[in-house]
């Protein structure tokens, strides 16, 4: 592809930079490991972006090109897949966070197989005070980075990041619709990997229900956002049950089950018995604490 | 040092060579000066990410 007529006629219209193992700034993406196109207008505005061999793939059994033609075809495409990221975020501003608004930019970003997602969830709450509703752009920034860490590569940092921002929310603004939004983030995605996620869930509730404040209408809105909180762990707890009973001991995904139920001596034993590799180092080194302090609380009652 | 006339004509060649080179239609790394350059000069750009050079 690289030494083709193609590539250099296409040169003459479109700057082309193989950027190695940097990301454009703005564009975080999801699943590193993947080869991606980024396509940026003459402003230099983000246009698209794509996993380029399974485009490249899609064009050649589509239309029979060679490699480098189909690579031009895709840059084409996406020289056209206008407004560019940038001018969907003006947008947003201008129209002060419309439901509009926010679709358009939550489309783009679906196009671009997630490409911007982190980045995209930062202007939400860095634009809230532009918009009608802050606390509800604030939220949204919020939701999109619950999405962003769940298409991810495990990444610990990003999961506690994500419950700072949750916890910050709720403290922030405990009378706010959106509030019961997210709880579902809360516990699915930034305590996926959390140890005793009911103990967990149990410290929120009463850090909620004890929040000091003059508002009867957040008392209220706290009250029910710890039961919700409760309930939905109570439901994910039935299903790790359930799912763990039917896997085989060496099963992937069971030690985190384990830890995710609390189960101080299997999470323990599974630990034992398993090479703990790069992403799950810092994950597993929370577990290898915590069972053993669970066990010891225990062992007092 | 004295250069001879088979030297010189030997140096003129490869100079010669060196400029019919063809550049290469893309640049390599420093994706974020690459981008600040093409947004100056108003031009259209690509980045390709993760790209494998050896295959390419």
């Amino acid at each position: 592809m690289l030494p083709s007529k193609e590539l250099r006629d296409l040169s003459k219209r479109v700057d082309i930079c193989l950027s190695g193992k940097t990301v454009p700034k703005g564009c975080d993406i999801r699943f590193r490991q993947f080869f991606w196109l980024m396509v940026f207008d003459d402003r230099g505005e983000l246009l698209t972006a794509c996993r380029l061999s399974d485009r490249l793939t899609e064009e050649r059994k589509m239309f029979g090109t060679t490699l480098p033609e189909s690579l031009v075809s895709i840059v084409e495409k996406g020289l056209k897949a206008g407004p560019s990221l940038e001018q969907l975020e003006r947008r947003y501003i201008a129209e002060h966070g419309s439901n509009e608004a926010l679709d358009g930019l939550r489309k783009k970003i679906k196009a671009m197989e997630g490409v911007a997602q982190m980045r995209v969830a930062a202007f939400l709450a860095r634009a809230a005070p532009s918009t009608a509703d802050p606390a509800l752009s604030r939220a949204n920034g919020i939701l999109m980075e619950a999405a962003a860490c769940n298409r991810q590569v495990i990444n610990h940092a990003a999961y506690a990041k994500l419950a700072k921002s949750i916890e910050g929310f709720v403290e922030d603004h405990p009378d706010h619709p959106s509030c019961g939004d997210l709880v579902k983030p809360l516990a699915n995605v930034a305590l996926k990997y959390a140890f005793d996620l009911p103990a967990r869930c149990k410290v929120y509730a009463k850090t909620w229900t004890s929040m000091k404040t003059d508002s009867a209408k957040a008392v209220e809105g706290l009250r029910k956002l710890s039961q919700q909180l409760l309930v939905h762990c109570d439901a994910e707890v039935t299903r790790a049950a359930t799912a763990l009973r039917t896997m085989k001991p060496n099963a992937y995904g069971r030690i985190r089950l384990l830890a995710r139920l609390g189960r101080a001596q299997e999470t323990l034993d599974g630990l034992a018995a398993t090479k703990t590799f790069g992403v799950m180092r810092p994950i597993h080194a929370d577990w290898r604490k915590a069972a053993p302090a669970k066990l010891q609380e225990a062992s007092k009652k | 040092m004295r250069l001879t006339g088979t030297t010189l004509a030997l140096l003129a060649t490869a100079s010669l060579l060196g400029a019919q080179q063809p550049s290469k239609p893309y640049q390599e790394g420093k994706v974020q000066s690459f981008l600040e350059h093409t947004r100056e000069n108003g031009r259209p750009a690509i980045v390709l990410y993760n790209f494998n050079l050896d295959s390419g």
